[in-house]
């Protein structure tokens, strides 16, 4: 890519790292599913208007008129941050990516540690079968924070022929 | 994709708005009061309240005692003054308390200040909150806010502005 | 490295998350201080409480013309010593004497009002013996009478602090009398 980043923190290299992977994997053949994006932005969205239905209601109502309401949309604000609690740990579990190509879907998952350059890749296929690696990106970003996409494409290009080459076993 | 990648990045600071405006209205529920913190704004009570200083109410008690700091409020003028109870009036079967109050600063009680007619406030109807917390010149940035014309847009932009730019971890 | 925003981010939520604890430890610790030294069972001396009443007819007293309300002006003697009172996080001591008592005709009802109140700054003048003194506000009920009921009198003091919770007591010398009748002055009224 062309803007240099700070390799030293963590969430810009995430960032970097994310914003690269609809595009790798568009050259390898698969076209994305926004299912989980989608998801999560509806829940995410859903949590704004209540907060904006709190806030108008507290601007046309006087206090003690608007507050059997206001604690309906408090306790509805709760709970649906609980869901999205929910959502977050349980269902999208670190997962950056999600496409199709025929016959076969693609999950990529990722878990970064705190001030470490190490970290943690998944790859799920269709039929369930995943890949799990513990890799570095220093192998994907040079010194002065630009990221290697070339490097980062064949990377993911072999490991997903190791993921198909073991869908045959 | 881009859609997407806008919509998440508003999401965010739509997050940093509605979870505080929440917080403040779950305070506010649990408190029982329409504004569970004040900034003092008049030195009618000191030397022990200077402007700037930050009070924590409650409003879930029944009656007040004499010596208690309250926030009160007189129907039809918004503005809230902060005082201590002189006298108080409890009838048991009614649950109603009237209350007399002045501050520690002015010479004679607040009768001056009630509606016209009256020379109690009443407890429920009247009272805000009673100060039960305090912590020393801290809330004199939101008096400064307030008395000053573009600082009020300044730290609304640059609030956004941070929020649109930081990454999260 | 790492940009201004995020330095200023860190150290900020840093600062704030230390701040919260610093407050409370002070909150907390002070308390006990209070604890420890007593300051719950204070003792004090009200005395020689004496009264002039008068009867006034005006609105702020809730009187009229047909049906005038007993004020009193109280007279009285204290003795007390606050200096427990102040520790590292006392602002300010309130100090303030009350009039407690029932209502008469409409027994449901429980009054109190402050006769006189004193700002104490510090500890050096937190000792007082005081004769003679006069109340500073005048006292009165809902109803008309005032006098020939017994009212308690008390002293409390509430503790201003410097960061945390407003602490209010009550000392034990509290006194319970009844004011003398009204002289009426003009006969056959």
């Amino acid at each position: 890519m062309s803007k240099p980043i700070n390799v030293y923190a963590v969430p810009e290299v995430r960032k970097a790292l994310d914003e690269a992977l609809p595009e790798i994997f568009s050259r390898l053949g698969y076209t994305q599913t926004f299912k989980l994006i989608d998801t999560k932005l509806i829940l995410g969205y859903s949590l704004v208007v209540f907060a904006a239905a709190s806030f108008l209601l507290d601007k046309k109502l006087p206090w003690e008129q608007s507050k059997p309401y206001q604690q309906v949309l408090v306790a509805l604000y709760m709970i649906l941050s609980a869901v999205q609690l929910w959502f977050n740990k349980f269902v999208e579990k670190g997962t950056v990516y999600q496409g199709v190509k025929k016959n076969d879907t693609v999950s990529v998952g990722a878990k970064y540690k705190k001030h470490s350059h190490e970290f943690h890749v998944s790859i799920t296929n269709r039929k369930g079968r995943s890949l799990e690696l513990d890799t570095t990106f220093t192998k994907f970003f040079n010194e002065q924070g630009y990221m290697q996409s070339d490097i980062l494409f064949n990377w993911f290009k072999e490991q997903l022929e190791a993921l198909g080459s073991k869908k045959t076993e | 994709m881009n859609l997407r990648l806008e919509l998440t990045r508003f999401l965010s600071l739509g997050y940093v708005l509605s979870s505080s405006f929440m917080f403040w209205m779950g305070l506010s529920l649990f408190t029982d009061c329409h504004s569970p913190i004040v900034v003092v704004l008049s030195g009618s009570m000191e030397p022990a309240f200077q402007r700037g200083d930050i009070l924590f109410l409650w409003n879930r008690n029944e009656k007040n005692n004499v010596g208690d700091v309250v926030v009160y409020e007189v129907a039809g003028k918004s503005i809230p003054i902060v005082h201590r109870v002189l006298k108080q009036h409890y009838d048991r079967s009614t649950g109603e308390q009237l209350l007399l109050t002045k501050g520690d600063n002015n010479n004679g009680d607040d009768v001056p200040l009630y509606a016209r007619g009256n020379y109690y406030l009443n407890k429920t109807k009247d009272v805000v909150g009673t100060v039960k917390g305090y912590i020393p010149q801290l809330g004199y940035v939101t008096i400064w806010i307030s008395e000053n014309k573009y600082a009020k847009f300044g730290l609304l932009g640059l609030l956004a502005l941070s929020s649109l730019i930081s990454s999260e971890d | 490295m790492f940009s201004l925003n995020q330095r200023f981010q860190h150290v900020s939520s840093l600062a704030l998350s230390c701040s919260f604890l610093v407050i409370a430890l002070i909150a907390a610790t002070s308390w006990l201080q209070l604890v420890k030294d007593n300051v719950f069972e204070l003792e004090s001396q009200l005395s020689h409480i004496r009264s002039a009443t008068r009867f006034a007819k005006q609105k702020r007293y809730g009187g009229s013309a047909v049906n005038p309300t007993e004020v009193s002006k109280i007279r009285f003697n204290a003795d007390f010593d606050f200096s427990r009172l102040f520790n590292w996080n006392t602002k300010q001591v309130f100090a303030y004497v009350t009039a407690e008592y029932e209502g008469d005709e409409n027994p449901h009802t429980m009054n109190e009002i402050t006769i006189w109140d004193k700002i104490i700054p510090s500890r050096d003048n937190a000792t007082f013996t005081l004769s003679d003194i006069d109340a500073k506000y005048q006292l009165w009920d809902l109803e008309s009478k005032i006098t020939e009921r017994p009212l308690t009198f008390k002293l409390h003091w509430n503790i201003q602090p410097w960061f945390g919770f407003l602490i209010n007591g009550e000392t034990t010398g509290s006194k319970t009398i009844e004011l003398k009748k009204p002289v009426d002055k003009q006969k056959g009224k």
